[in-house]
Order: structure tokens, then C-alpha cells, then sequence
């Protein structure tokens, strides 16, 4: 079939059916009839010359092409005829799309993805439950070790658990996230080096790449630089020089999702890295290892379980003391994944929500469209075009229309998916991609939006009264109330699914500043400056040089012109690191807990000024000093929640707690702040002297007169001068601090507070248009009601009410909607029921009030109507 | 069938074939005119018949459709069809009722 014998094909069937009707009426000529009269006969008798053609082009078998193409053509030059709708319609498809891509792109990067291992169906998480640290479901290593060696159902087992360590091979020093892995782990998942190779599985090569360390490909971008050359080459971790024998795969971010880690290094080279540390993984009690492993093949998840059951008993009989009623359980690791998809799924139907309003905006649009073109639709019948290739014509021109909408929207996704790293610090180490799957997403949702918002208003212009639209009754008030209930529950619609797209934002957003108000304990408002000192011991320092370098480093860091105090600590607040250490203390004349008789009560180890530095309020006694000297006796400070939990109505200033076989007197008492988390409850919590317990671990705090960020460059230099080979890294301010604190909370509030703020306004612009186009189709009744003597203040009330009645039966059944929606939502909001009345109402009344502003501006153009020209207008 | 007999009697155009079939019929057979058009084109675009642009008899441009070898093949196997089926449908009727 040729395209462009098109128009010969044409003008010869036009040629040849002329050619007929002359025939024929030659005939009839000498049959005795006059000329004209044997025309008319000869075109009666023929029937309509238009649907023979049309059956003709049809007969031809050339129509699903060409046709379509003349839909195109056709389509296109409807849009064309009318910018504005279709400039509405492009836009608010385009928000829809852009909003659906970017999230997608976000979900596909972090969850939908399957692992970058071979297999991952065969992966098996392998937890344990330890009735001593509930919830934590880590393992220790020699527990991983008898697994390995004895659980017969796994092909290969293995154990990795997250670390912090320092990286100084190029320059500036940096904290990076080290991944301390068993020897086999990149051999069990089967994931290979990008460059270079990864650690051997044999366990002879264990001693040889006890020195050696893979690299991720995020830390190669950005600190090697993406040397090609780098395996091979060494670099300093935690100041002792390894081996980068190899680059990871960019997708292969560990195991654990949204924790991607920078280094791996294998148990063998952390032993030998930290001193301490060969006792952290050798011991059974020690917990921080997660286990994964592959199923053999042929064997059964019921096997591995029943397997890990035994092997749990024996240890247990074997090893009471760190073992006791510990238990291995096996689930897939698909599990997993499934658990950490629910905020992303939520994400998915917000933005579907968003969608849904724009398809509804459009479909309000094309029905007015269709509406205003029913008589152009009922000529084309008439003249018989047929049914089904009318609906064909506007699906065509709907997916026109979406296609438009989806390219304008990806443009709009790669804009944003540009920006949203900015705004979420989280997503700053990885790249977001627009790449094939988000490409097939966009294409998909395009397509379906156009069925969705296309095929109601096509079938409806199908179906359309011939006579009546013909005889211009298509314009009568009468007309357009009966044709009213689609477009006004498409427009309740649009608001019903704003009102829950605001609730829920609205609870979010509550939430967020709930959290912002807690007080964690200390004051996140003063000008502080928090460093990270890197473990003195790796770089040549005895326990007590390094207990004589911090108190050196504060006194250095004091006499810095801005500095107003120093102090330092074991660690940050509000740090999750190694899930919060406990210390068994034994508390006189409270019952004992459990047979040990102890109470494991999480603890950080604080220098002196400590709380005067944070603005933490002491409500009692006094704070450490640097009196507190190993050889004086043994001090400690608890809060308030364990004051009243022990001491209920008494001073514990003066009495003792006993840990380990030390009694430490209490000399002070400190407000309950937040120590892991903002949200956690409050709970006991100690703090005893660096003076007397020291750790390898510090964090410096200083406090500034002005901009702490200021003296950043002044303060490096200060403690260079204390030692020069020292990393001290991370410098930042505590408001700094806190945002990232907030971050993940205050990323979902910001995306789904502009989603709705997005979802909002596109349904106002739908009702807007909606009750716009009411009163141009009502004018002629307006300018009757008015030339009747209806005042003008009535004129705009009837709009208003209209406009009230659609947005309030919208917001009814929003919140209705939203209320059902609220268990989604629930496990991200904090300090507020699901059910806050007030985020529900303020939802509803926003909405309502955008509606009302939306009829407002035709209401006032209605007031505007002229009486006698709309009168003429009949 | 009727179209294709029409036309294998010589070419004709699309006028010629309505009047051919009504001659041959006796008049007996009278076909829509507006139909004819579209059976011709959808004949056509099957590959059983062929069109050229000729004269006509008074001298006016006209579209003279012609049998193809196709058309030859099919016409022979639809009549054929057509005469074992008149057959067959025949002999039922003529079945009496003592036969059966």
C-alpha cells in the first residue's frame, strides 16, 4: 500500500463514481427524462456517495495506516484550533507524568531493583533473636562460623556487619563505611570486580588479602577520582596501609538497602587493623554481624530452618552463658526488600493520586471539548462516518495529547531527578538515572492515562442524539444539566483525591514539627561545631597518651579567638552506631531484673563541661571537672528518667550504682534528653567521666561565639598543631547535624507536601474550568435570571453553590478516603494519632476554600453577563 | 461470484458490470448501486480483479475492471462449490417423503 497515492486513489474513485451517475443518467436521458431530472434520480437511486467511498477506502484494506495518519492529521489540527485547552491539558498531563516518573525512578533505583548477585531467589537471611538486645537480630561471628561449617542446607554462608573507618590515601582525610565481611563473601553472592578482582573464597588466600580491600564504586568516583589504574594500588584505612585489589560493581551496594558501604575489608584485615577488635568478633556474646545464605541447590527452606533449630540447641547447652535461649531463624531474603518497599509503594500511590486528578482534569476537558464539538461530531456521523472511527478519532486525539504530556514530563523528571539529590542528603551519594525502565514507566502511563481519561468522553461523542445536536439544541440550558452528573463527579472526584493527598500530607507535616519540637536534652540551636577524632591507638598513641591528647586537643581548641567552650565525648547524640551500648549496672535496693541481678542501661562517656557545651540543663548536683582522675573515686551522672525510675521522690546525688565490681557514686542528674533516635521513648541513661573510662572513640564539641562554619579552617589548624598525622574529620555544626537528623522525615513530608501542593492546584484548575465552562453554557439563563431582576450578588451566589456543593461532596468523600488510608501511613508519623482531627479538618477547609476561589473568578465574569446580549444571542 | 462471472465475459466498468449482470439475470437480479462500489474495490484489493483506465463506448474516461488469473482460479472454484451445493440442496428437496 502507497501513502502517497492517497490522493490519486481519491480523485479516481471520485472520477469513477462520477463516471457511474453520468452513465446511468445517459440512460435515463434516452429513457425520456430530462437532464437534471436523471441526475437527481441517478443520485437518489445510488444512495450516499460519501459512505460508499467510505466503504470503498474501507474495501480497500488501506485503513489502519492511513487512517490513523488522517487522524493524526486530523487531531492535530483540533488542538491546534484550540491552544489553550490544549496547552491545560499537555501541562497538567506533563505534571502528572513527571511526578510518577520521578518517584518511580527513586523506587526502581532503591527497591524494585533485584540484588546485582547471581541468584538472589536462593539467598536466605539467617537472624537470631537474643532475648538481651530485643529487636537487634544481628549475629556474632563464631555463631556465623558454626553455621557455616555445620548447616549442611546452605551451599555458602556469609557474614557481614557495617563499621566506620578513616581513609587517608589522597589528601584530605575522609569517614567512610567499611563493610567487614567473611573471606567467601563475594564468592557466595557471585558478584565479581568491575575492576581488578574481589577476595578469594579459598580460606588458605585468608592471610595473604588480610591487607587488601575492595573499593566501591561510589568511593572510586569520588575520592580516587576513578583512577583506572587504581586496583593495586594502596591507600590508608585507619591509617594503616591496604591494597585496593579491586573496584565493586555500581550497582552492588552490599546487601543492606540504603546503607551502601564504601570499603570491604575481610575479618581477617579488621583484626589485624584494630587491636581491640580481634576480641569484638571473636567473642560469641559479640553481636553485630548479619548472616545471609545461598541455599544448595535442591535444598528446601524447611530444611535449612529445621537445621539452624538443632545447631541453636546445641549451642545454647554448649555456651549458656552468652547463649541462652538465642535462636537462628531463616527466612528468604526477599523479605526483606518486601519490608523496606512500603514507603515506596506509599510514595507510588501518592503520586498515582496525582496522576488520577490530572487524567480527571483532562477527561473534564475533553468532555467540554466534545461537548462544544458535538455538532461537528453529529455532521460527521450524518454524513457517515462510522461510529467506531469517530471514538478511534478522539482516542487518537487523547493520545495525541498524552503522548505530549509524557515527553513534556520526562523532560520535567530528568529536571528533577537532577534536583532531588539537592534536597534529600541521603540521595547525594547515588545517581539517579531516567534510563530504560523509567522510559517504558513513562510510555506505560501515558498510554493508560489516555484510555483512562480519553475512552468516557469518545464513547459518550459516539453516542450523541444526531437530531438533536444537529438542531443546535447542543447549547441549550437544558442540555447541559443533563449532561452534567460525569462531569461533576469527575470533578468531586479531583477533590476527594486532593483532600487525601492533603491529609496526608498534613499529618506528615505535623509530625515533622512534633519532631522538631522534642527536645532532645541539649540545645540544637547554640553555635557547635561537632569533629571526629580518629582512634588515636592507630596512629602510634598508648591508652594514656590518648587520655592526655583530648583534654590536650580542648584546651588547644579554646585558646582559638571565637571559641566560647570545648568538651568531648564518646560519641554524638542521637547516633544509632553500634546500636547503642549498655552497661550491666547493679543498682542497691531495686529488685533485680534477671539472675545476673543487673540492669543493662545504655551509657555514653563524657568529658568534662560536657553539658555546660551541649546546653543539656543539670537539675542536680554537678557535672564533671577535671578533678574526676582515674585516681579519685569513681563518679557518674544519671538522667532524669532513671532518677525517678530507681530514686522514685528521692536524691540519688550521693548514692552508688555498682558496674562491673567498681562502685561509681552519682554526683549529678541531668534532663532526659534522646539518645538514639528523636522519636524512641524516653528511657534510663548514664554518663560517666572520660577522665576515669576512657575510649578510643571521640567526638569534639566546640561552641562558638558567631557562625561555627567560620572557624572551621581555624579550628583543623589548631589541632594539626596538637599532631599533624591525626585525621580529624566531619566537621559539623549541630544545625547541620539536626537537619540530617530530620532528613529522611522531612524529605517524605517536602516530596508529598508538594505533591499535594501540585495535586491541589491541578484540581482547581479542573473545577475552575468546569464551573467556567457552566457559566458560559448558562449565560443565556444568567442574562434571563438577570434581565428577570435577579441582582447581581445572586448571579454569583448561584455559582458559588455550585462550585460549594461539588468541592464539599469532593471533601466528604476525601476524607472519608483519607481516614481509610490512614494505617498506610501510620509508621511514618510520629507524636500524632493517624486520625488527628485537626490535619483532617484543615485538609477539608483548604480544599474547600481553593474551590470557592476557583468558582469565584467565572462567578464574577457571570455577574459581568450582559442581559440583553445574551438574550440576542438565542 | 455474480461480479467476478461478469467481468470474465470481458472488462467492463463499474456501470457495465451493474448493467451486465442485470442483462445476463434477466433482470432478475437487481443489485444496489451503492454497493457494487465497494465489493468491486475489496475484489480488487483480493487480487482477483485488475483495473485499467480506457474509453468507453461514449467516449468518457472509465474504469474498465478485468478478470485476473487469481480471479480466473477462484471463479472456477466458487462455481464449482456453488453447483455441488445447488446439487446437494437440490436433491433434499426433491427427497420424497417415502424415501426416508
Amino acid at each position: 500500500m502507497k501513502l502517497w497515492g492517497r490522493a490519486r486513489m481519491e480523485s479516481e474513485m471520485d472520477a469513477e463514481l462520477r463516471f457511474h451517475l453520468e452513465a446511468y443518467a445517459d440512460d435515463l436521458v434516452r429513457g425520456g427524462l430530462a437532464r437534471p431530472e436523471a441526475m437527481r434520480r441517478a443520485r437518489l437511486e445510488f444512495g450516499g456517495i460519501d459512505r460508499t467511498k467510505e466503504e470503498c477506502r474501507d474495501a480497500r484494506g488501506m485503513n489502519t495506516v492511513e487512517s490513523l495518519i488522517q487522524d493524526l492529521r486530523f487531531g492535530g489540527r483540533m488542538l491546534r484550533k484550540n491552544p489553550g485547552f490544549a496547552t491545560v491539558a499537555v501541562v497538567s498531563l506533563a505534571l502528572g507524568i513527571g511526578a510518577n516518573s520521578t518517584v518511580f525512578s527513586l523506587v526502581d533505583r532503591f527497591l524494585l531493583r533485584p540484588w546485582p548477585v547471581s541468584d538472589p531467589g536462593g539467598l536466605v537471611a539467617i537472624e537470631s533473636n537474643s532475648p538481651r538486645e530485643p529487636g537487634s537480630r544481628a549475629q556474632s561471628f563464631p555463631d556465623y562460623a558454626d553455621i557455616a561449617s555445620q548447616a549442611s542446607a546452605f551451599s555458602g554462608v556469609v557474614a557481614y556487619g557495617l563499621r566506620g573507618g578513616f581513609v587517608s590515601g589522597e589528601g584530605q582525610g575522609l569517614e567512610a563505611r567499611v563493610e567487614v565481611v567473611s573471606q567467601n563473601y563475594f564468592a557466595v553472592l557471585g558478584v565479581n570486580a568491575m575492576l581488578g578482582r574481589v577476595f578469594s573464597p579459598k580460606p588458605e588466600a585468608a592471610d595473604g588479602e588480610a591487607r587488601s580491600v575492595v573499593i566501591s564504586y561510589a568511593l572510586w568516583q569520588s575520592y580516587f577520582g576513578a583512577d583506572p589504574s587504581l586496583a593495586g594500588k594502596t591507600t590508608l584505612l585507619d591509617g594503616q596501609e591496604f591494597t585496593m585489589i579491586g573496584i565493586a560493581p555500581r550497582d552492588f551496594c552490599g546487601l543492606c538497602r540504603g546503607r551502601s558501604p564504601d570499603i570491604w575489608v575481610t575479618t581477617g584485615g579488621w583484626a589485624t587493623m584494630v587491636p581491640g577488635e580481634q576480641r569484638t568478633y571473636a567473642e560469641r556474646g559479640d553481636r553485630w554481624f548479619r548472616v545471609t545464605g545461598r541455599l544448595r541447590p535442591g535444598a528446601r527452606l524447611g530444611e535449612a530452618r529445621a537445621q539452624l533449630q538443632t545447631l541453636a540447641r546445641r549451642i545454647q547447652m554448649a555456651s549458656p552463658a552468652t547463649n541462652r535461649d538465642v535462636g537462628f531463624f531463616a527466612h528468604p531474603a526477599s523479605d526483606a526488600v518486601r519490608e523496606a518497599l512500603a514507603p515506596g509503594l506509599y510514595m507510588m500511590a501518592m503520586v498515582g493520586l496525582v496522576l488520577l486528578i490530572s487524567c480527571a482534569n483532562v477527561a473534564n476537558l475533553l468532555l467540554a471539548q466534545t461537548e462544544r464539538r458535538q455538532r461537528e461530531i453529529a455532521m460527521r456521523r450524518a454524513l457517515g462516518a462510522a461510529q467506531w472511527r469517530l471514538v478511534r478519532q478522539l482516542l487518537t486525539e487523547g493520545l495525541m495529547l498524552s503522548l505530549a504530556g509524557g515527553i513534556l514530563g520526562l523532560l520535567l523528571a530528568s529536571v528533577l531527578v537532577r534536583l532531588l539529590p539537592a534536597l534529600i542528603p541521603d540521595l547525594a551519594a547515588t545517581s539517579l538515572r531516567l534510563d530504560g525502565r523509567v522510559l517504558a514507566f513513562t510510555a506505560a502511563i501515558s498510554l493508560l492515562t489516555a484510555v483512562v481519561f480519553g475512552l468516557a468522553p469518545a464513547v459518550r461523542a459516539a453516542r450523541c442524539d444526531l437530531t438533536a445536536a444537529l438542531k443546535g439544541e447542543g447549547t441549550s440550558a437544558a442540555h447541559a444539566t443533563r449532561r452534567l452528573p460525569l462531569r461533576s463527579l469527575l470533578v468531586s472526584g479531583e477533590i476527594a483525591l486532593s483532600v487525601v493527598l492533603l491529609a496526608s500530607s498534613a499529618l506528615l507535616l505535623r509530625s515533622l514539627l512534633y519532631s522538631q519540637r522534642i527536645d532532645p536534652g541539649f540545645d540544637t540551636k547554640k553555635n557547635l561545631l561537632m569533629l571526629s577524632v580518629a582512634p588515636p591507638e592507630l596512629y602510634g598513641y598508648s591508652g594514656s597518651q590518648a587520655a592526655a591528647l583530648y583534654p590536650a586537643l580542648v584546651s588547644r581548641l579554646e585558646s582559638v579567638p571565637g571559641v566560647v567552650r570545648a568538651s568531648y565525648a564518646r560519641r554524638p547524640p542521637l547516633t544509632q552506631s553500634e546500636g547503642g551500648e549498655t552497661k550491666a549496672v547493679a543498682i542497691p535496693g531495686a529488685p533485680a531484673p534477671n539472675e545476673s541481678g543487673r540492669f543493662e542501661i545504655r551509657y555514653n562517656i563524657a568529658g568534662p563541661k560536657f553539658f555546660a557545651t551541649l546546653g543539656a540543663r543539670l537539675l542536680r548536683g554537678r557535672e564533671f571537672n577535671q578533678f574526676d582522675l582515674p585516681t579519685a573515686a569513681p563518679v557518674a551522672i544519671v538522667n532524669d528518667a532513671m532518677a525517678r525510675r530507681f530514686w522514685p521522690d528521692q536524691d540519688p546525688v550521693g548514692r552508688s550504682i555498682q558496674i562491673g565490681e567498681k562502685d561509681y557514686r552519682l554526683i549529678g542528674v541531668v534532663k532526659t534528653g534522646r539518645y538514639l533516635d528523636l522519636n524512641e521513648a524516653s528511657q534510663p541513661y548514664l554518663f560517666l567521666p572520660f577522665t576515669q573510662v576512657f575510649s578510643f572513640e571521640c567526638t569534639l564539641f566546640v561552641e562558638t561565639a558567631g557562625d561555627p562554619q567560620a572557624l572551621v579552617h581555624a579550628i583543623l589548624k589548631e589541632t594539626a598543631e596538637v599532631d599533624k598525622r591525626l585525621p580529624i574529620v566531619g566537621a559539623v555544626t549541630m544545625r547541620d547535624y539536626m537537619r540530617q537528623v530530620l532528613s529522611e522525615q522531612r524529605a517524605i513530608a517536602g516530596l508529598l507536601a508538594g505533591l499535594s501542593i501540585l495535586g491541589m492546584l491541578l484540581a482547581a484548575a479542573g473545577l475552575y474550568a468546569a464551573v467556567a465552562y457552566l457559566v458560559n453554557r448558562r449565560a443565556h439563563e444568567i442574562g434571563v435570571r438577570m434581565a428577570l431582576g435577579a441582582r447581581r450578588s445572586d448571579v454569583v451566589r448561584l455559582v458559588l453553590t455550585q462550585g460549594l456543593r461539588l468541592s464539599a461532596a469532593g471533601a466528604a468523600i476525601g476524607l472519608a478516603g483519607a481516614f481509610a488510608a490512614s494505617h498506610l501511613i501510620s509508621s511514618f508519623i510520629y507524636g500524632i494519632a493517624p486520625t488527628d482531627p485537626l490535619s483532617y479538618a484543615s485538609s477539608a477547609v483548604i480544599a474547600i476554600g481553593v474551590a470557592l476561589l476557583a468558582s469565584y473568578i467565572p462567578a464574577r465574569r457571570a455577574m459581568r453577563v450582559d442581559p440583553m446580549a445574551a438574550l440576542r444571542c438565542e | 461470484m455474480l461480479i467476478l462471472k461478469a467481468v470474465s465475459l470481458g472488462p467492463l466498468h463499474g456501470y457495465g458490470v451493474l448493467l451486465r449482470i442485470q442483462q445476463i439475470s434477466k433482470d432478475r437480479l437487481e443489485i444496489q448501486q451503492g454497493s457494487l462500489y465497494p465489493a468491486l474495490y475489496r475484489l480488487e484489493h483480493q487480487g482477483w480483479i485488475a483495473s485499467d483506465w480506457g474509453e468507453s463506448e461514449n467516449k468518457r474516461k472509465a474504469k474498465f475492471y478485468r478478470l485476473t488469473a487469481a480471479g480466473k482460479r477462484r471463479l472456477r472454484s466458487e462455481t464449482e462449490n456453488w453447483n455441488q451445493m445447488a446439487e446437494v440442496i437440490a436433491g433434499v428437496l426433491q427427497t420424497n417423503p417415502e424415501e426416508v
